[in-house]
């Protein structure tokens, strides 16, 4: 059967119309209402629109002595078969009918579609955010990133008072020589008059110390431990790859907020204690050992001074030494260190520098600034 | 039976039913302004008949997003004389009664619209689907689908007017006065036309479109121009918004004779 009910509409009826059944037969539409009257409407006087609520409804329609009469159909099975048999005339505009019907439907599926894409995504970026970042910083040609490092230096040189002459600058640049041997980077190394424990890696090949830092150990190796992880951090762009990540985060957050420089506020801000995974520090912790080891500097040093960092911690309570935070030093981590030392051949001799006088002349170079 | 009633009151109506013994009616909580004694009242979770937990949360949650209460009150006639029950609007406008089954089997009505009403009616969520008719027509996306076959009764701000749509007939109405239309009719709005009307003819940008075949029930007043108009009393006058509004005319007469305008 290729009839179909629908509700019929005229200057007579009511507004809601009244029931009839449908059938499209020899190029014409036969109306049957349900006392039995019927109409024949010949295709070629057939227009045909969508209407209801929410354009579900497909409409014909027809002029008769200056009346509009039509009918409507909202099912969609009744749809289909109109089209199936309606004359070649209509076809066209029964499927245009058809496929604007179809879009409204959809329209809502497309859209929350995007929307739940979108939202996967970013939970996948988040997710993966290491991955990401690790792999957009091996993206940065090593122009832009001596670039970067320039002017994330630059903008240190602000707020901090760095030096590269003295005692203890010239002996950092000695032990760091010895541990970057054959690196593509030109290395820099900087003392900082800043009495926080800590020390960081700018991207391109900068190292930075604080005046803190050199107080805090008890001899040369301690520290060549201290800038055998930083360098690391260096060659293996961990800290650009932070500082991309930071910058994805800022641009997400000037993107919401509408504050570009947002950005660049938030990473230079950062610069000091930009946080690097566990994964990340721990494979500064491999590889360090292994530079100090092929360095021939002792493997003990870096050891003892997580150590004493990690008791020093531990009597200062809620105090965060800066160098901790950003660096954690767990004692699973302390104890790792420990077993990499014993399993690393090494024919190591001790720094032979004089630490006191190193450590008394920066102390004054650090209460002169 | 058709359910007996009576509307009273010329602008702050409310609409007084007479059950039939064991006839049952259901109203919108809060709504109720009296009954007599014989009447027992319940509330109910959801429409008031579904069964299982189940549909009766789905039933609560599908009424409270399109501005009903997640409950539904219905009231009983336990005795073996005709008792009364009156629900009252909240609001100055008009009730009007429906009769489902001759409209056709269901209605779309504004949110908060449904007042009460034969039991069985359900109210259910009519989400409109098109962008622009759900962002600027004044309704939201969310309406309110009333099926069933009995009566019901709605209530909207201001006065209640039925209007009937021929086939292919277009009205022009100003955005949040639709209050119920049937679901032949289709709902769209459209640009108002220049932006000299849009700012200076005081309508907004967009006018809803109502295209038949179908009956229309419009509002004469929507409760936020109310707010608007009650807010403007009671603010002091300051100049600054005038200026503001002065400056918008002067920009568009001076568009308009640039070439802008129509």
């Amino acid at each position: 059967m290729s009839e179909v009910t629908g509700l019929l509409h005229g200057p007579e009826l009511p507004a809601s119309g009244i029931p009839a059944r449908l059938q499209f037969r020899d190029d014409a539409l036969h109306v049957v209402r349900e006392d039995g009257a019927s109409d024949v409407v010949p295709a070629e006087a057939l227009g045909v629109s969508v209407t209801g609520f929410n354009e579900n409804t497909l409409q014909l329609e027809w002029q008769r002595e200056g009346h509009i009469h039509a009918v409507t159909v909202s099912d969609p099975a009744a749809h289909r078969m109109l089209l199936e048999h309606a004359p070649a005339a209509l076809v066209a505009h029964l499927r245009r009918g058809h496929s604007t019907m179809h879009w409204h439907r959809r329209k809502w599926n497309v859209l929350l579609g995007i929307v739940a894409s979108l939202a996967l995504l970013t939970l996948i970026a988040w997710w993966q955010s290491e991955a990401i970042t690790g792999w957009l910083a091996q993206r940065v040609s090593p122009e832009t990133e001596i670039n970067i490092g320039e002017h994330a230096l630059a903008q240190l040189q602000l707020e901090h008072e760095l030096t590269q002459e003295g005692a203890a600058a010239t002996a950092i640049a000695d032990i760091g020589a010895r541990l970057t041997q054959g690196s593509r980077y030109q290395y820099r190394w900087f003392v900082s008059a800043d009495r926080e424990v800590n020390a960081y890696a700018l991207p391109g090949g900068i190292v930075v110390v604080n005046a803190g830092m050199i107080e805090a150990t008890d001899n040369a190796d301690e520290l060549a431990g201290v800038l055998a992880h930083e360098v690391q951090h260096v060659e293996q762009r961990h800290t650009l790859q932070q500082m991309i990540h930071t910058a994805g985060w800022a641009a997400v957050l000037a993107v919401v907020l509408g504050d570009v420089s947002a950005i660049t506020a938030i990473v230079v801000h950062q610069l000091g204690n930009l946080r690097n995974s566990r994964k990340l520090e721990a494979a500064a912790d491999v590889e360090g050992m292994k530079s100090l080891a092929r360095a021939g500097i002792p493997l003990e040093g870096m050891v003892s001074l997580f150590r004493k960092l990690d008791s020093e911690q531990r009597r200062r309570g809620d105090a965060d030494i800066p160098l901790l935070t950003s660096h954690p030093a767990t004692a699973d981590r302390i104890a790792d260190l420990e077993q990499l030392a014993k399993t690393l051949q090494c024919t190591c001799r001790s720094l032979e520098l004089d630490w006191k006088t190193i450590q008394a002349e920066t102390k004054e170079w650090r209460a002169a600034n | 039976m058709a359910l007996q009633y009576r509307i009273e009151g010329s602008d702050l109506q409310y609409v007084e039913l007479t059950l039939a013994p064991g006839e049952t009616a259901v109203g919108e909580p809060g709504a109720m302004m009296y009954a007599d004694a014989g009447v027992s009242i319940e509330s109910h979770m959801g429409d008031g008949d579904e069964s299982g937990l189940g549909g009766r949360l789905a039933a609560g949650f599908k009424r409270s997003l399109t501005g009903e209460n997640f409950f539904t009150t219905v009231f009983t006639n336990g005795s073996s004389q005709p008792l009364r029950v009156a629900f009252a609007a909240n609001s100055p406008g008009k009730i009007i009664a429906v009769d489902l089954a001759a409209a056709g089997g269901e209605l779309i009505c504004q949110r908060g619209a449904f007042l009460g009403g034969t039991r069985g009616i359900r109210v259910g969520l009519a989400f409109k689907k098109r962008l622009r008719a759900g962002m600027f027509g004044g309704e939201g996306f969310v309406m309110q689908r009333l099926t069933g076959s009995g009566t019901v009764f709605l209530h909207a701000s201001g006065t209640l007017a039925p209007l009937e749509l021929r086939a292919g007939q277009q009205l022009k109405v100003d955005t949040g006065c639709l209050a119920a239309l049937q679901p032949s009719v289709n709902y769209d709005v459209q640009y108002v036309g220049s932006l000299k009307t849009s700012v200076l003819g005081g309508e907004g940008l967009f006018l809803a479109t109502l295209k038949g075949p179908g009956t229309v029930w419009l509002q004469s007043l929507p409760l936020q121009r109310l707010r608007a108009a009650m807010t403007g009393m009671s603010q002091s006058r300051s100049l600054g918004p005038r200026l503001l509004y002065f400056a918008v005319v002067i920009i568009v007469i001076l568009m308009a004779i640039m070439g802008e305008g129509s």
